[in-house]
């Protein structure tokens, strides 16, 4: 006796730069199955239905960041959206908006790993030559001052904030929410005295001035890092600094 | 400062923030008291008119000019900042220092009418 | 726009931000008329500095502007919207301020919780000034 399969319709963009000008979107009909995600749904269209989809993806359990994808519109962490909250509706999985498009679901983040690097995302030390870390010379460090910066260290650099800041859509220069929030991650770290260092580069112009506090790059991050927070908390230190240095000027060489 | 920056942005934050919290603290019991309450008859207009013609000319006048100079000119600091904003995130994108000019421009021209009225009347 | 810079090498079809963008979630409509609160309360700032100049010490005068029907309903609306920006503001500041005094961060609740006890002691404190008649 024959089963009726339940199936859910999964439109995805295609784009394949040596035969489509811009990108299409293809549908398939995907066996449904209560415990799926749409990365499973993805790999079955990969294995049986069309082997030239492409898309990134590695851990399936949500550490690894690869798999970000706009799932209806929305980023999302595709090993981490059940098909079950979208069943029986359509499935739309895009690219990561305000990236530029490689192939398919695969976007150009270039752009990003450079921003991660600049803000200088590793501890820095005035004393880091006369008095490097090892066995007699190890930085203390007590557990309220690891709450102080815990959550900003928890991205998985999966850019959902990106995709989710209107700002970055319209301008590229803006430095975003995860890179501020690894910055922030430093500067609140108490062994660090490398926040001057940053600050140069964080507060300018292109740094935490272009947000406007949206909002949206915390509600969509999958480990509650709220980047939002991290660049508020950024700009009152900056205004801070600021003022102090005209009212009163003394002692900030 | 410590670190250079290439922009007096923490300048316009730091007033915009004064501003929110003027906003925020102050003016709803203005409105309620001066604009809504004397529509609705919760308090006769005449009674109200008295008050504030009163405080504009009482021994504490000078007091009470200042504050309102601060009640006044902070949210326009608020709005010329955001409203800077609310503009790029409409897609108006060339053209930045001429926006920040009209903004900024307006509320300094509006706190000078400000200290101007307040100081006239 | 984002894909136009090029090492040589294809940096991929360019993304283009869409003008209704702000149209697409409740987040970004509520963000937008967060953003327009300012207009409002600007306004409304601006009409009374216009009261100020234009009534002066006159009492007459002063009456009818404040039992315009004019007056009246844009101060309902300006009175919605400045309500709406107390609130965000309000609720923003544990995600402004981070404070940690000995072992615990206070909590947000406590932060922004003071900011609306603030809020009411503000609008009491005035609210007598302005409305009984101990000041005259």
């Amino acid at each position: 006796m024959a089963v009726q399969t339940k199936t859910i319709k999964l439109t995805v963009t295609r784009y394949r730069p040596e035969q489509e000008r811009a990108p299409v979107t293809q549908s398939y009909d995907v066996p449904y199955n209560e415990d799926w995600v749409v990365l499973d749904a993805l790999q079955w269209i990969k294995d049986f239905e069309d082997g030239t989809l492409s898309f990134r993806w590695s851990c399936h359990m949500g550490i690894c960041g690869s798999c970000g994808m706009m799932v209806n519109g929305t980023p999302k962490l595709t090993c981490a959206a059940f098909l079950r909250d979208y069943y029986p509706g359509e499935i739309r999985v895009e690219p990561l908006s305000n990236f530029p498009i490689i192939r398919d679901l695969v976007v150009n983040i270039d752009d990003f790993m450079q921003k991660l690097e600049e803000i200088k995302p590793y501890i820095i030390r005035a004393d880091a030559d006369t008095a490097p870390v090892g066995k007699g010379n190890e930085f203390r460090q007590a557990p309220e001052q690891v709450e102080d910066y815990h959550q900003f260290s928890m991205c998985i650099n999966c850019m959902l904030c990106y995709a989710a800041c209107p700002v970055y859509g319209m301008e590229p220069r803006f430095l975003g929410p995860a890179a501020i929030a690894l910055a922030h991650r430093y500067n609140m770290d108490s062994r660090d005295e490398g926040r001057d260092q940053r600050m140069s580069f964080v507060a300018s112009s292109e740094g935490i001035w272009e947000c406007t506090f949206v909002g949206e790059c915390s509600v969509v991050c999958p480990k509650h890092v709220d980047p939002a927070a991290a660049i508020q908390r950024t700009k009152l230190a900056t205004t801070n600094d600021f003022f102090k240095s005209i009212l009163m000027p003394w002692g900030n060489k | 400062m410590r670190y250079k920056i290439d922009t007096i942005e923490p300048f316009w934050w730091g007033l915009f923030m004064a501003g929110a919290g003027v906003i925020g603290m102050l003016l709803p019991i203005h409105i309620l008291a001066q604009g809504i309450m004397p529509g609705v008859g919760a308090v006769t207009p005449d009674t109200m008119a008295f008050r504030i013609v009163n405080f504009l000319t009482g021994p504490l006048a000078p007091l009470i000019k200042l504050y309102l100079f601060v009640l006044i000119s902070l949210p326009l600091f608020h709005w010329a900042h955001r409203f800077r904003y609310f503009l790029f995130d409409l897609g108006l994108h060339g053209g930045r220092m001429a926006l920040a000019t009209l903004c900024y421009g307006a509320a300094v021209v509006g706190t000078i009418i400000a200290a101007i009225v307040l100081f006239s009347v | 726009m984002h894909g136009q810079q090029s090492a040589g090498r294809s940096v991929g079809y360019p993304w283009r931000q869409p003008s209704g963008w702000w149209l697409k979630n409740s987040h970004y409509i509520m963000y937008m008329i967060r953003e327009l609160t300012a207009v409002f309360a600007a306004l409304w700032v601006v009409i009374f500095l216009a009261q100020i100049a234009m009534n002066g010490r006159n009492v007459a005068k002063w009456s009818a502007s404040l039992a315009s029907p004019g007056w009246l309903v844009f101060s309902v609306i300006a009175f919605i919207f400045v309500m709406y920006h107390a609130w965000t503001a309000f609720t923003a500041t544990s995600t402004l301020m981070y404070m940690r005094m000995g072992k615990e961060p206070v909590p947000a609740g406590t932060i922004n919780g003071s900011m609306f006890v603030a809020w009411l002691v503000a609008t009491i404190v005035i609210g007598v000034i302005l409305l009984t008649p101990i000041f005259g």
